[in-house]
Order: C-alpha cells, then sequence, then structure tokens
C-alpha cells in the first residue's frame, strides 16, 4: 500500500477537493485507489456524490464495535472511499481521540490488512486537527501532499509542515499550490518564491483557480463529471500522473511478442 | 604597403571598452566573479532567479521576513 496524506497548510485551502480529485484521476489512469477520510467534517464523500444527511463511516463504527472495514463505498467514477461518519458529539470525537492517542500506529497497523491489490494507492484526507488523528495519517504515509492557497500565512505554515513531516516522519513532502491565479502578482511572487527556496519540496504542478470546482461540488460531481475539459482537470490528471510515479514508479515498457 | 584607416590604433586595442558604458563593464565583471571564465548557462539562470526572486520578495514586506526565515533554516541544515 502507499500512502499518500493530504493535509492543508491552513483552513481552507482545498484540501478535500485535492484529495477527492487527486483520488478520481488516480483511478482513471486504471490504479486501484481508497480514499480514506480522517476529517471530522465529513464532506470528502459529498465530493464522491453521497447523500448530505448519510452519517456512515468508519470513526463511529470504530467507536461501536470496531467493525470499521465494512463503511465503504464506491462512487460512480469508481472510487472506493471510506467516509469519516458522523459522529454524536464532541465527547465522541473527544473519545476517538484518546483511543487513536493509546494506538498511535492503529492506521498503519490495519491500513495493510485490507484485501486490495498490494499497489493500491491510498489517498487520505488528513485533518490538522485534532492531532490524534494527523499523527495516525502521517504515520503511516509514503508521501504527504501539503496543500497551499497562495497567501502569505498559507506559505509560511506550508513550508513548516513539510519540513516537519520530513525531518520527523522520515518520508517524502511537497507543497502543493491550489487555487493559483496567474494574473495576481502575489501569486506569481509567491510561486517564485516556493520554487527558489524550497525547489525539493514543490509540486511540479499548480492548480488553479476555477469556478467550476465549485459548481461541480454543487452538482455531486467531480470535475471529470461536470467539466472534463476544464485546465483543472487536466491539471488533477497531471497530479495523479506525478503521485504514481512517486508511489508505484513508471510505467515500465513491455515486449511485444511478433510472430 | 598600406595601412587601412580602420585597423585600430594600439591604445584602443588595450582599452576595448571606451564606448562601453561602466555599469555594463561591473555587470561583466560580476557574471564571470560568479561563473567563472568558462560560464555555464545554468549558472547564469542561477543569477536571474535570485534576482526574480529578490524583487519578488521586496514587494512583499512579509515575504521578505519568509524569505529571510527560510534562507537561515537552510544555512543552519547545512
Amino acid at each position: 500500500m502507499n500512502v499518500i496524506a493530504v493535509i492543508g497548510a491552513a483552513g481552507g485551502v482545498g484540501t478535500t477537493t485535492v484529495a477527492s480529485h487527486l483520488a478520481t484521476a488516480i483511478v482513471q489512469q486504471d490504479k486501484a485507489v481508497l480514499c480514506f477520510d480522517f476529517c471530522p467534517t465529513n464532506v470528502l464523500r459529498l465530493h464522491f456524490g453521497a447523500a448530505l444527511a448519510e452519517g456512515q463511516g468508519f470513526a463511529a463504527a470504530l467507536l461501536a464495535d470496531g467493525c470499521w472495514q465494512d463503511q465503504a463505498w464506491t462512487s460512480a467514477s469508481g472510487v472506493c472511499f471510506l467516509p469519516f461518519g458522523a459522529l454524536a458529539d464532541d465527547a465522541a470525537l473527544e473519545r476517538l481521540s484518546v483511543w487513536l492517542e493509546a494506538w498511535p500506529s492503529w492506521f498503519r497497523d490495519n491500513i495493510a490488512r485490507i484485501d486490495l491489490p498490494a499497489d493500491t494507492i491510498v489517498v487520505c484526507d488528513c485533518p490538522r486537527l485534532p492531532a490524534a488523528l494527523r499523527k495516525q495519517v502521517l504515520a503511516a504515509a509514503n508521501l504527504t501532499l501539503v496543500v497551499c492557497a497562495p497567501d502569505p500565512l498559507s506559505l509560511a505554515a506550508a513550508t513548516r509542515i513539510a519540513s516537519q513531516s520530513r525531518d520527523t516522519e522520515g518520508h517524502e513532502s511537497a507543497i502543493l499550490l491550489n487555487g493559483f491565479q496567474a494574473a495576481r502578482t502575489l501569486d506569481r511572487d509567491m510561486q517564485l518564491l516556493l520554487r527558489r527556496q524550497h525547489q525539493n519540496l514543490c509540486v511540479p504542478i499548480v492548480i488553479h483557480r476555477d469556478e467550476s470546482l465549485r459548481e461541480a461540488l454543487a452538482h455531486k460531481q467531480t470535475i471529470f463529471d461536470y467539466a472534463p475539459d476544464a485546465q483543472v482537470a487536466l491539471e488533477f490528471s497531471a497530479l495523479a500522473t506525478w503521485v504514481i510515479v512517486r508511489s508505484i514508479g513508471p510505467a515500465m515498457p513491455v515486449a511485444i511478442a511478433v510472430p | 604597403m598600406q595601412t587601412s584607416s580602420s585597423v585600430p590604433a594600439p591604445d584602443n586595442q588595450t582599452s576595448p571598452t571606451n564606448n562601453v558604458h561602466p555599469s555594463a563593464v561591473a555587470d561583466v565583471i560580476n557574471l564571470f566573479a560568479h561563473c567563472g571564465i568558462t560560464a555555464a548557462a545554468a549558472a547564469y539562470q542561477e543569477i536571474c532567479s535570485d534576482a526574480d526572486a529578490q524583487a519578488a520578495a521586496a514587494r512583499w514586506p512579509l515575504m521578505t521576513e519568509w524569505l529571510v526565515g527560510t534562507t537561515e533554516a537552510t544555512e543552519q541544515i547545512r
């Protein structure tokens, strides 16, 4: 299993949108994917067409009886996803955090037991808080993708998170600039400075700001269904290729037997 | 044998920068000092990138502080 942790540098930078579209783009390139929502906000499922009122998810199941594997769904576009689910109250989230703190490697230990192909890419929508949930994902991740909006505070947080993740967890980290608008001077300057100062931490793709993404969610679709010709659809496809190459390696040439 | 009038006098040969602005000469000297006599294209691009980054940071005071902070952190790691 290759675990990709998608974490936001700050709130509202588009982490869940990136996670859901990355998972869909990977499926479109014929790779097995499990998209795992670790965010208590429980909104990842909406990108995959789940009903707003649907509260099923792994967190409540884990607290109730521990049989969380049965909570997975498959979207119309073929993405297998596991919602966080709706917890009864804050006390339940606190109980879950305490339980996970006591077993820091729960996710890493259990993800390998799921009956999926060995080269499956697990895309995790990773929250910054609670820390217990974040630590579970980062402890299992092979690659941390830090989603960064083109604003100075987000950039400062992203470089700190990516550096810490690389230094403490010992795995690859990369910063993805999301919501980029080339017409804005600050956006261009931030991209330049990020590439100049942290070239080894930069994803070589930026996701441009596109109104179609919001409209796609309002239609309970991903951009690949709603506006497949949009530039961001191509950018997510490129991001998926980059992630696949980093996770599994490049496609190998196949010898064709000539009779 | 006639000598062509276009052939520069010996004095001109030793000072080829007579008609060049002094700042341009300084730029060339700095370029060779930074990249060496056999300057590689990549090294020259690095200078451009440095200049662009400094100009970008200079436009935004907060970005300047971020640039200084990350540069110091990078130096500490090295």
